[in-house]
């Protein structure tokens, strides 16, 4: 009970100290005091502006991203019973790539009449659109006889990601300079866009498919077993998996299809935080969301200052802190890490 | 009464159960024996009702209830099953691999409930100094008993007044256990049938395991019933043979009150290959 408090506590104060320092950084110079009155809304337009239009949207979009993959990741790791599992097997993210792609290079004839708004709602729409349809095909694929082969999921999304993959690499073949930028540029993902409205769509979402994971927090630590022991213990199995699998892609979807692919969070997070706590999923997806939130703050705000101006994409932060972190982590906790 | 009647299962055009009646009785314990293949771990798996798939064949009842009309959560605290082994996805310290037999009574209970319904019956089975151990870490031997703890916090064991029935199905339970464990195992179903009114079910290997604890048996070749009864009535040589394919002589046990088998795979021991000169 006690080591558990204190968990949460390091938990949330890293969350603080992410948001605090994500608020403050930033290629325009504001101080504390300025950030204050900012915040309080006495400050002058522009700083107004920048921190109300600007930074809380952006740094809320970290948050609800980053718990949103870490949780997915967490949960998507337990039903499979796979160390390697993360959303990505299932299918979500080589959809929602297939479909950006496919959108950026064929928007200038599709929507070239259309305000740069609407063009990137497309891009948005097409890649959640794909992403859900994807999910789809590599569910249908593993489900026969009212049950799903977790074994051939995981197989069937790999073929799947292969095959759209293809069909991605077609497409890029075959765009100009600047469509293979943008597509550059969304597949190693960004948050710059954010906005209230992403941060309206995305979190409600994110928290409703995180409250339904957590209700089946549970059944996760039952299939640790394995699905039959977990039938055994009580648990109707094929609804559990049904629905961890349809709140994923919708979790996941939304979040990538308005800030493209971000990846190495939904596979490390959870690894760190077993290594750390255990794999108790009544907590695991909890601390996952929180540690997933943080981790993605700390890439932003690393990406938006290293550059600044510039910023780098979000994706190229999260491997290059995220995979020395966890090869360190690996090499002094290689006794401990018997699943891998 | 745990009651399977007609069962089978077909998978592929090929007869893997047929036609088998099964009785499980609070109180006593029938114990399934078979070659390997001969579909016991099946017969198991469908009375814990766990074969759902095309091909299955016959009906499970539990007390009198079919048991696809008892929900699931139901079924869990009437029936729990010790499987033969369990691989976990990641590890889990043995007191939280235990916490799963309550999960179906999950929300009825509270966290200091869960808790030391977890210390009692990690004591019930001698392992509470495992308490803390990381399961994949333990040994065959302490794992089984770790499980069986899990599967007795399932069925509530220890509470008195419980108004259904509730069955042990135990997937050859001695598997990769030494001696002296195989016999203790057997030796805790049997009290638990005893004294608690468990009805057990278990696929054994060792005849003389069976011959001492067993109270009634059931034979099984090829998917087939060969006999089923009272210990005492189908124990014999016919039997033993017809099933197993090899000799054996039955003698009394020189120290309990049960029959003494040995088995003589080569026919008469003086000629068996491996000896001869």
């Amino acid at each position: 009970m006690h080591s558990r408090f204190i968990i949460l506590i390091i938990l949330f104060s890293l969350l603080a100290v992410s948001l605090a320092a994500g608020i403050v950084t930033g290629a325009y110079d504001l101080s504390v005091a300025d950030l204050w009155l900012a915040l309080t809304g006495r400050a002058e337009e522009l700083e107004q502006f920048l921190v109300w239009q600007v930074r809380l949207p952006r740094l809320l979009m970290a948050v609800v991203v980053g718990s949103a993959l870490a949780m997915t990741g967490a949960a998507t790791q337990g039903l499979f019973r796979n160390p390697l599992a993360e959303p990505t097997l299932i299918g979500v993210t080589s959809g929602a790539m297939l479909f950006a792609v496919g959108m950026l290079v064929f928007s200038v004839h599709l929507l070239a009449a259309f305000p740069l708004w609407v063009q990137q709602l497309g891009v948005s729409l097409a890649s959640f659109i794909g992403a859900l349809l994807t999910t789809g095909i590599v569910y249908r694929l593993a489900a026969g006889r009212g049950q799903l082969n977790v074994a051939t999921m995981l197989l069937a999304g790999i073929a799947i990601a292969a095959l759209t993959g293809a069909i991605t690499g077609l497409l890029i073949y075959q765009s100009d300079e600047e469509q293979l930028r943008d597509i550059t540029f969304w597949s190693l993902g960004s948050l710059s866009g954010a906005n209230w409205t992403q941060v309206a769509i995305a979190a409600p979402i994110v928290i409703t498919g995180g409250y339904f994971l957590g209700r089946d927090a549970l059944a996760l630590n039952a299939f640790l077993l394995g699905e039959r022991e977990a039938a055994q213990l009580g648990f109707s199995v094929e609804r559990v998996k049904k629905r961890v699998i349809v709140w994923t892609a919708l979790i996941v979807g939304v979040c990538i299809s308005l800030t493209g692919l971000i990846g190495f969070v939904g596979l490390v997070i959870p690894h760190v935080l077993r290594l750390w706590m255990g794999t108790d999923y009544r907590r695991l997806l909890l601390y996952s969301g929180l540690l997933g939130a943080s981790f993605l703050l700390m890439a932003d705000t690393l990406s938006r200052s290293i550059l600044a101006p510039a910023e780098l994409p979000i994706g190229i932060l999260t491997a290059l802190v995220g995979a020395p972190f966890f090869l360190w982590l690996l090499l002094r906790e290689r006794r401990k890490i018997s699943w891998l | 009464m745990m009651r399977a009647e007609k069962v089978g299962l077909k998978l592929n055009g090929r007869n893997i159960l047929r036609d088998i009646d099964c009785t499980v009785t609070p109180g006593r314990v029938t114990v399934v024996m078979g070659k390997n293949g001969a579909g016991k771990s099946t017969l198991l798996q469908i009375m814990a009702g766990q074969v759902t798939q095309g091909g299955a064949a016959g009906a499970v009842s539990v007390d009198g209830k079919a048991m696809q009309d008892i929900p699931s959560a139901e079924l869990a605290g009437r029936r729990a099953v010790l499987a033969q082994s369990v691989q976990l996805g990641f590890p889990l310290p043995v007191a939280e691999v235990v916490e799963l037999g309550c999960y179906a009574r999950y929300h009825q209970m509270t966290a200091r409930q869960r808790k030391s319904a977890v210390a009692q019956y990690l004591e019930l089975l001698d392992i509470t100094r495992l308490k803390n151990r990381s399961f994949p870490t333990l040994s065959g031997g302490e794992q089984k008993r770790v499980l069986l703890a899990k599967c007795l916090l399932q069925l509530d064991v220890e509470n008195p007044d419980h108004k259904n029935n509730r069955y042990l199905l135990l997937d050859e339970p001695t598997a990769a256990l030494d001696l002296e464990q195989q016999y203790r195992f057997v030796d805790l179903a049997t009290r638990l049938a005893r004294e608690r009114g468990l009805g057990v079910l278990a696929v054994l290997h060792d005849l003389n395991l069976a011959a001492r604890f067993a109270d009634d048996l059931l034979f099984l070749r090829n998917g087939e019933t060969v006999a089923a009864g009272p210990t005492t009535k189908v124990l014999t040589k016919t039997i033993i043979q017809e099933t197993f394919n090899v000799d054996c002589l039955i003698q009394p046990h020189p120290c309990f009150n049960c029959p003494l088998i040995t088995t003589l795979p080569y026919g008469k021991p003086n000629i068996a290959p491996a000896l001869a000169p």
